[in-house]
């Protein structure tokens, strides 16, 4: 059955060995509470540390024609200024394909890009220095959106298609057709540590870096790069970050990039930590999209053909956006089969900052598409919206998605009836119509979401991880892996293999920081893998210890049976303590430090031909969510969320659980108050937590239950969980859904009024004066 | 010259000189107290939150946004960090249960958490000398109330707010776990207050203006203002430090009015409920409860504890924000702000006549707030007071609409109409009113005022709303004022 984290939390308090399944607290909670856990910020530093600050572009296309920094270098507190022609090595610090250069060389493309930057003593010298600069621009005509992209053919990769059976015949067998279009705004990460690195110099002209990053290795890369020097003279280590969601994937890049530079220039250490302000000015966000869609389905509400297109706002770089466009497209079928299909995605190239990952990768946005397509067609037949949405889920015969994978074994339609259920949704619905024709200032919105989501880097080779495990003589245990700890509790769940595996106490496991020297060549901390990838690659390094242990065993106890419990090894009729039988087996020279390793088998996707097997596996959720709405003004609470979300067996429930409320809560801030809003210039003007609203705990609904869906996944990963990171963020579509649907009561749920995204107070107000309008004019 | 002055920090005594410009944040992450985060500089996230032992009036302990508060306006204080919140090594109930609900999880934010919920126990635990049992729905809208200023982008809030409610119900039945930060006592002896109350020290440089004055009566405010005409008065600063943090810009020459025990203070005259320019929201809320009742739940939505523990009236008014939440409530309880002169002339200008536009106002070179006075006649009538902006807590106004109707039959008497973010400056709509007054209030009526309204207005368009919403919440504000004042019932649905 679901299990609840009441439940689990009380189980705990009974178990005295720390594994696997068990709710433990985060391994630094402790820390974090007493404000003992450290970030980059903290770091004690050298008195002669330097501070970095940049210039910006303040114009969003052109030329750099002038750049004079003589008096920036006058300027108190200067030590040093930095202009494209001063990197020795590789400008372009692009992680994919080319386009990202640390510093304008010439070429200004969009308004922030840093032109130049300097080290002072203080950050508020090295800022007041910025300022002194004198820039001069040439400027063109920028391209500032994605109608403006699509008309110019501005794209910065080819559009690419997935085509499932015949779309044309899917609209010929059709009853009915709807075309509509949805623009989906993009969104802010607002981790609550802004992007830092610190830099210091080494012998022979390296450097070590901390940073706050997701993707070591590729700062790693791209810092070589920019010195010109060999990977293996930098060394990158992340203890922990103060949150990422995505934002800190290539972000975190040209931070270390500029620091490292400055660092070796003068041999000093080098602080550079963005503002807020500049961060959010400078460093990538979620993309928008702009759907247009053309759906045909029969009378009973069943698809027979969708063709839809999801346009980008790439910003001036590629940087990740063709993996965020192609996520996108795979997940414009959400949990629906199509029958017939037609999704082309283009990537739009801007005048603005180059978008990046955010949690979901894309997904969101080709999901929430589909979603509210859905809720047109549920309108147009009248027809319950979640009984279309029962009668499209893939399952049976309906398998095929449009590239290609077949969903299998899915448990999406028992779990969403088992929310239905749970949450009592059928009489809530009646509840809410009947509020509604009683209610003139307030109405009620009601909508249940499924959710399906793809579990792979779809960069095939991305899928592969690797650990380092040590045990000492006196049985602790150094684990490193490849990924990095952003508050999702991945050192936490890890630990929790390894002890469970290992048959020790979790409190003998170490976990400290990620860094290049330790496990190489890695992989980021993204698209939810990071469990899966780097949990089995620290079981494989498990499974090579205790075969030498087993071995040692054999020939030194004449023990066929090592079994390891709670702590104590027992070898036939004889037990020893862990600590005692490591201490053996060191001094009888068995080697106690393994490098595991682990590539996600069974997966692969041909680009060209836009079909395979990219995912290893789908993870499924479901979300119920109500809304009241004030008629008056479009103001809104979100009063009550039900969720049941599929994390196969949980590792931890305690941080699974976490991660879906966090994820909603995340979800439901971009699709409500968190509004990007740029001027005509292209310029950010929602660019301070004073304009752009994250939620508060006021947010939040008041009745909020989220319970595990009790199911393994069949594959073999890791405990048979399943990845959580991104997938809950989009269960709050159904916030969205229901406000939508509030506002759909005010043309008797015969219409489906265009709803912006995000639904601030303002759009929803739009939207129940468009509904109303509809009504009044006798066509809705 | 330097002078050496001393702030209690975790009940230790450090040294800081006087010529120190930063931030309280800043000082305490340079001396190693790095528990304190800074999420945003600007007040807006509440990651930097510590606690400030309190001055008269306020709760014994208040929490405050250390990015945004000045060292030099601290000397004496006692302030306490994430890192002394516990003498010994155990943590603080709040910590425990944070770690028992699971209520971090990058952790960065999660000090400001505990500071804020910290605070809030140890000033309901020292108000009631226990800790009384709360219905449930009741005690989750409190601990809402005091995160409302903090930001989390991880949890989704649950576990933070299961962890408040658990923590007060473990001290409401054990209570000995709850070791009250009241035994941290402030061992500075005299508390300093006025310690750079002389204008100019003797053997002290005379051309270089000190970076902060902190007079204790309005005398020595004046004699600081007329030594240092280009001084600016600073409050709780939560706008002025923007300056600072977001601009760069130094902090100097600045007058602290907190020590001012003449703007501080909130009185009740026959006539009139007199508020100190320098009074924080928390200050008059607390004083206000019997004469203002519904003022409490508005000043829930103008800003964070953390921001109503600094900002005051005089502030509010004097920056001249085209949204002040605050002017458009006293322009219709009709107001007045007394100004005083450094020469201690006083003038009374009524709120509707303080600002000339955008951030300006009437004062004179040498002017400034020192109270606000409301006439008691003003609480007598009906009044409504509405504030829309696109997230709930912790936000600017989009339209702030207020409202005061004196109506007898159904003829509406008077009326007195104000908003706020709808021009470059707080406005009443005298052409509303007068269309109103006389009329009976009827749908007719007020469908003609609303369409008046529209008329007379013309918002702008902005990061907040459009200017076609904000016409529209106007609109709707009006109608919504002079419906209730009909006996309709229309909650909002933002009210917790």
């Amino acid at each position: 059955m679901a299990r609840t984290l009441t439940d689990q939390s009380q189980s705990s308090k009974a178990t005295t060995q720390s594994s696997a399944g068990q709710p433990l607290a985060h391994e630094s909670a402790a820390k974090h509470v007493s404000g003992q856990a450290v970030y980059i910020d903290d770091l004690p530093l050298p008195a002669n540390t330097i501070y970095v600050s940049t210039g910006k572009a303040s114009i969003a296309a052109g030329r750099l024609s002038k750049l004079d920094l003589d008096a920036v270098r006058s300027s108190p507190g200067v030590v040093d200024t930095l202009v494209f022609s001063d990197i020795p090595g590789n400008p372009d610090i692009s992680p994919v394909y080319e386009g990202d250069v640390l510093l304008v060389d010439q070429h200004i493309s969009f308004i922030g890009q840093p032109l130049f930057a300097v080290a002072a003593g203080n950050q508020e010298q090295a800022e007041a220095a910025v300022r002194r600069a004198v820039i001069e621009y040439t400027p063109c005509e920028p391209i500032l959106s994605i109608d403006q992209a699509m008309a110019e053919q501005a794209f910065l990769l080819p559009p690419r298609q997935f085509s499932l059976n015949d779309v044309e015949r899917g609209m010929q067998e059709s009853d009915a057709q709807l075309s509509g279009a949805l623009y989906i705004k993009g969104q802010e990460h607002f981790y609550l540590e802004g992007q830092i690195s610190v830099a210091v110099p080494v012998e022979d002209g390296g450097v070590e870096v901390f940073t706050s990053s997701q993707h070591p290795s590729d700062i790693q890369a791209t810092v070589a790069g920019v010195l010109g020097i060999a990977k293996h003279s930098v060394q990158v280590a992340v203890r922990r970050m103060g949150g990422a969601f995505g934002g800190k994937e290539t972000q975190a890049a040209p931070l270390a990039c500029i620091a490292a530079l400055f660092a070796v220039r003068n041999g000093r250490t080098v602080k550079y930590r963005m503002p807020r302000k500049d961060d959010m000015i400078q460093t990538g966000k979620r993309h928008d999209f702009q759907s247009h869609y053309q759906v045909g389905f029969k009378a009973s509400g069943e698809i027979t053909g969708l063709k839809v297109s999801l346009a980008a706002l790439c910003g001036y770089s590629v940087d990740l956006s063709e993996g965020i466009v192609d996520r996108a497209m795979f997940h414009a079928d959400n949990a629906y089969f199509l029958k017939n299909a037609e999704i082309i995605g283009y990537l739009c190239r801007t005048n603005t900052v180059s978008n990046t990952a955010f949690r979901g990768f894309g997904g969101p946005q080709g999901m929430l598409a589909v979603e509210s397509l859905l809720d047109d067609v549920a309108r147009e037949v009248n027809i319950d919206p979640l009984d279309v949405r029962l009668m499209n889920l893939y399952g049976g015969s309906k398998t095929e998605t449009p590239y290609g994978q077949k969903v299998t074994e899915s448990p999406i339609k028992d779990l969403i009836q088992t929310l239905e259920r749970q949450c009592d949704y059928r009489k809530r619905r009646i509840q809410c119509a009947s509020f509604n024709t009683d209610q003139r200032f307030q109405r009620k919105g009601l909508a249940l979401t499924p959710v399906k989501f793809g579990i792979s880097f779809t960069t095939t080779h991305l899928n592969q991880a690797g650990a380092l495990l040590h045990i000492y003589t006196d049985g602790s245990i150094q684990l490193n892996h490849g990924g990095t700890e952003m508050g999702q509790g991945l050192h936490t769940k890890v630990a929790q293999l390894v002890a469970s595996d290992l048959g020790v106490d979790v409190g003998l496991i170490n976990i400290s920081a990620s860094r290049t020297d330790k496990v190489p060549n890695t992989s980021p901390t993204a698209a939810s893998a990071g469990t899966d990838l780097n949990g089995l690659a620290a079981l494989d390094a498990v499974r090579k210890i205790k075969q030498r242990l087993a071995a040692f065993a054999k020939a030194r106890f004449l023990s066929d049976s090592m079994v390891i419990t709670n702590g104590m090894v027992q070898l036939d009729d004889q037990c020893l303590s862990f600590e005692a039988f490591i201490e053996q087996a060191y001094k009888n020279r068995v080697s106690l430090s393994a490098t595991g390793f682990y590539k996600t088998p069974d997966i692969h996707f041909d680009k060209e031909k836009g079909k395979g097997q990219p995912f290893y596996y789908f993870a499924y959720g479901a979300a119920c969510s109500e809304v009241l709405v004030d008629t008056l003004t479009g103001e809104y609470r979100v009063t009550r969320v039900d969720i049941l979300h599929d994390v196969g067996r949980s590792i931890n429930p305690a941080v699974d659980i976490g991660q879906i409320e966090g994820g909603f809560v995340q979800g439901m801030g971009w699709l409500t108050t968190e509004e990007l809003l740029w001027d005509d210039s292209g310029k950010l003007i929602s660019d301070s937590p004073s304009n752009y609203k994250i939620p508060t705990a006021f947010d939040i609904p008041e009745h909020f239950n989220v319970k595990l869906y009790a199911a393994e996944n069949p594959e073999p990963t890791a405990y048979r969980s399943k990845a959580v990171g991104e997938p809950p963020l989009m269960l709050a579509i159904s916030v969205w859904c229901a406000l939508r649907d509030a506002c759909a009561s005010l043309a008797d749920y015969a219409y489906s009024p265009p709803l912006a995204v995000p639904a601030t107070p303002e759009q929803v107000y739009w939207s129940m004066q468009n509904a109303l309008a509809t009504v009044n004019r006798g066509d809705g | 010259m330097v002078k050496k002055l001393k702030i209690d920090i975790n009940s230790e005594t450090m040294d800081i000189v006087s010529s120190e410009q930063l931030t309280l944040l800043q000082y305490l992450r340079q001396n190693g107290l790095t528990g304190t985060k800074e999420g945003c500089a600007s007040g807006d996230c509440g990651a930097c939150t510590v606690l400030l032992g309190a001055k008269e009036g306020e709760a014994p302990f208040i929490t405050v946004n250390s990015c945004i508060t000045p060292l030099l306006q601290l000397t004496g204080k006692q302030v306490i960090t994430v890192e002394g919140l516990t003498a010994d090594p155990r943590l603080h109930v709040v910590q425990q249960q944070l770690i028992e609900k699971h209520g971090s999880q990058c952790g960065f934010c999660t000090p400001g958490f505990v500071m804020s919920l910290a605070g809030w126990l140890e000033n309901r635990f020292c108000k009631q000398g226990a800790m009384i049992q709360a219905p449930a729905r009741a005690l989750r809208t409190e601990v809402v109330e005091a995160i409302s200023g903090n930001l989390c982008r991880c949890t989704g809030y649950k576990p933070i707010i299961e962890a408040g409610m658990a923590a007060a119900l473990e001290i409401a039945e054990t209570g000995s776990r709850f070791q009250s930060l009241a035994s941290l006592t402030n061992d500075i002896p005299g508390q300093m207050d006025t310690e750079q109350s002389e204008p100019v020290a003797a053997g002290e440089d005379v051309k270089k203006a000190p970076i902060m004055m902190r007079p204790g009566s309005l005398q020595e405010l004046d004699a600081s203002l007329m030594r240092w005409p280009q001084a600016r008065l600073c409050a709780g600063g939560t706008d002025l430090l923007l300056e600072k943090t977001q601009q760069g810009k130094p902090l100097d020459c600045l007058v602290s009015c907190l020590e001012v025990k003449e703007m501080n203070a909130c009185s009740i005259s026959e006539k009139a409920l007199l508020i100190g320019a320098a009074a924080s929201y928390s200050v008059i809320e607390q004083y206000c409860q019997s004469i203002w009742p519904d003022l409490g739940q508005f000043l829930k939505r103008f800003g964070s504890p953390q921001i109503r523990n600094r900002a005051t009236l005089g502030g509010n008014l004097a920056t001249a924000s085209p949204v002040g939440d605050m002017s458009p409530l006293l322009m219709v309880l009709n107001a007045s702000v007394i100004v005083r002169s450094t020469q201690g002339v006083e003038r009374s200008i009524a709120v509707g006549e303080f600002f000339k536009g955008y951030r300006q106002t009437v004062l004179n070179d040498g002017e400034y707030i020192r109270a606000v006075s409301i006439g008691l006649e003003a609480f007598n009538g009906f009044r409504r007071f509405f504030k829309n902006s696109k997230r709930t807590m912790d936000d600017i106004s989009t339209v702030m609409g207020a409202f005061y109707l004196d109506v007898s039959s159904s003829r509406v008497l008077e009326a007195r109409i104000a908003y706020g973010g709808l021009a470059a400056m707080p406005i009443r709509v005298k052409a509303v009113e007068d269309f109103l007054v006389g009329k009976e209030l009827n749908q007719a009526c007020i469908s003609r005022a609303q369409a008046l309204l529209k008329e007379v207005i013309n918002p702008l368009s902005d990061v907040r709303a459009s200017a076609d919403y904000r016409s529209h919440m106007a609109a709707s504000m009006l109608s919504r004022a002079l419906r209730e004042q009909g006996g309709e019932i229309l909650p909002a649905v933002t009210v917790g």
